[in-house]
């Protein structure tokens, strides 16, 4: 009957402190007890008796184990829960099978002849309240566990359900269905939560490409612009020059002056058209992607560009070669080194350094010198259309960094300028190592 | 020269500009050109396939040739032409604003004579001349219509 308490013991350690070497250890009591019982001698009906209620007992006791288990699985998670219902059956259970062994093991110490129908009827009894346990427990406490273990199956996937089974109840299950709606509701915010960001990043989404979609059409209209405009724009610059060449002698002397001017007007006008055009053809007209010794590169341009006062141009460290188009990098190389030669007032003290770190599949290219530089509140509008912030003695269309800047926005790099009024300046762009892959858009003009 | 009569030159341009253009640049040449304009293409190409011209004028025949213009424009306009049994060997010069690739591709293939920018006008007279002096012209097909 030691082996029975001891298994008890077990199983009580068990909804304690859930734990399967407990579990085996219960089973292996109840078993040891049963053997022990087979070495008691006679009370045949008795000890069949016992071994039933035994066996009965072992089963519910692993029955309960196996609900405390898909329970405990789920508190762990859900609270620390004081006790289960479980715990208190089981403690029921205890307390009849204490009773029980009282009154067995008395029996069997005393070994007296008591009546055959007692023992029988008390075991019956035993049997009876076991039976009723087991069904109790299999009843009320087993299917709601197993839905609760179900709804928590369902939370931790993270579904929202609408309604959680047993909240209405007054006992642990009870607790345990309203911890589930807790976290019923906290998936829920998740789902909204969720959903509500899907929303924004589609809307983030969309708007880019809105704007996308605008910039190119900006460009379109740019182009059209341009070009239509041009187009009359010649005409009347024909038209003129057919006045001065058949009848400058017979204008009065203001209207030469007049028409004169109206030439020159018309000669700026056709400069800003062009650069409109070419500005909005930024990005639309290249061809495939190459490899480009970066270092080539430089020299050729450097080689290219006119520089009278003699700046001297240093190229820091080994320049890589990449796959990559080359004419926009020439573009934007060519605009950079060309304002920091044409805009440094040195002469052969002046400096250029030309520099290239890779940095995240990008190269970090920078140009920097030795120039006038450019003060803070100018830095913004240097990179604006037709906005010239340098020397105006200097000539220059205010273009050249709106379309530097454009064309490595294209490519998907970045513009930075470090400078200030009388300490040099230094701009810097990050170009991508490998377009192989990375197509801008190269549509053909129409 | 090897052409006996004096070149008739066919421009087809929608800008009476740039009609004009060529005409002062044929005057302030002196030359011998007998000049005649369209400012439509479909008008020009009913001119040319009616008795306008006469056999030797359709002999000296070179065509001015603007792109881009309201209604039929001249792609089409050498579409036309370069379908039309009796004007297919038609001399076509392109003289345009459009410096664009694909109108250069597609003007070639329909085979003109050459291909220039409006603002290179001295160009194009200075090819037109020496043209006309040395190249053997196409002979004109019989017009029974």
């Amino acid at each position: 009957m030691a082996q029975q308490t001891k298994a008890h013991k077990s199983f009580l350690r068990y909804f304690g402190n859930p734990n399967t070497a407990t579990v085996f250890q219960a089973t292996s009591h109840m078993r040891k007890a049963t053997e022990s019982l087979d070495k008691i001698d006679g009370f045949s009906v008795e000890k069949a008796a016992i071994r039933e209620s035994l066996k009965k007992f072992s089963k519910t006791g692993l029955r309960a184990v196996q609900a405390t288990r898909s329970y405990l699985f789920y508190r762990n998670v859900v609270m620390a829960s004081e006790q289960s219902e479980i715990a208190f059956y089981a403690n029921k259970i205890r307390q009849q099978t204490a009773q029980q062994r009282e009154v067995v093991s008395a029996r069997a110490a005393s070994n007296s002849a008591r009546t055959k129908w007692f023992t029988g009827l008390f075991s019956a009894g035993a049997i009876i309240v076991s039976s009723l346990i087991a069904v109790r427990l299999a009843v009320l406490i087993v299917p709601p566990i197993t839905r609760l273990k179900k709804t928590f199956t369902k939370l931790a996937s993270g579904e929202a359900l609408s309604s959680i089974p047993g909240t209405q109840r007054g006992d642990e299950i009870g607790e345990m269905a309203k911890a589930a709606s807790f976290f019923n509701e906290q998936n829920l915010k998740t789902k909204e939560l969720l959903a509500n960001s899907n929303l924004l990043a589609q809307e983030l989404e969309s708007q880019a490409e809105e704007l996308a979609a605008s910039n190119e059409e900006l460009d379109r209209f740019a182009y059209i612009a341009s070009h239509d405009l041009k187009s009359p724009l010649r005409g009347i610059r024909q038209l003129a020059s057919w006045i001065e060449a058949d009848s400058f002698d017979l204008l009065p002397k203001k209207s030469r002056a007049h028409l004169q001017k109206m030439q020159a007007r018309v000669e700026k006008m056709e400069q800003l058209l062009d650069d409109l055009l070419d500005y909005s053809r930024v990005g639309r007209i290249y061809s495939e992607a190459e490899e480009v010794d970066i270092n080539d590169l430089v020299v050729s341009i450097v080689e290219l560009l006119n520089n009278p006062a003699g700046v001297k141009i240093n190229v820091l460290g080994q320049l890589p070669e990449i796959k990559t188009l080359r004419t926009p990098l020439n573009q934007v190389l060519m605009n950079l080194i060309g304002n920091a030669i044409k805009y440094n007032e040195r002469g052969p003290q002046g400096q250029i350094n030309i520099g290239v770190e890779p940095e995240d599949g990008f190269l970090r290219f920078s140009v920097s010198d030795n120039g006038p530089g450019i003060a803070l509140e100018n830095h913004e509008r240097a990179f604006q259309m037709y906005q010239r912030v340098g020397k105006v003695s200097v000539e220059g269309s205010g273009m050249g960094l709106a379309m530097a800047r454009k064309q490595v926005q294209l490519v998907g790099g970045s513009f930075n300028l470090e400078s200030s009024l009388g300490q040099g300046a230094r701009f810097e762009f990050t170009w991508p190592i490998d377009m192989t892959t990375k197509n801008q858009k190269h549509e053909t003009e129409k | 020269m090897s052409q006996v009569s004096s070149p008739v030159v066919m421009v087809v341009e929608d800008d009476a500009i740039d009609i004009e253009i060529v005409e002062r640049e044929i005057s302030r040449r002196k030359l011998r050109i007998n000049m005649h304009s369209e400012r439509n293409a479909t008008e020009a190409l009913g001119t040319l396939r009616s008795r306008k011209f006469d056999a030797v004028q359709r002999e000296n025949l070179v065509v001015l040739l603007d792109i881009n213009m309201p209604g039929m424009n001249g792609h089409q306009f050498l579409d036309e032409l370069r379908d039309d049994d009796l004007l297919r060997r038609t001399i076509v010069f392109v003289l345009t604003t459009s410096d664009h690739v694909t109108d250069k591709a597609k003007a070639y293939d329909r085979n003109v004579a050459g291909y220039f920018i409006k603002s290179n006008i001295e160009g194009l007279f200075d090819t037109i001349v020496e043209y006309v002096e040395n190249v053997e012209f196409p002979p004109a097909p019989e017009i029974n219509a």
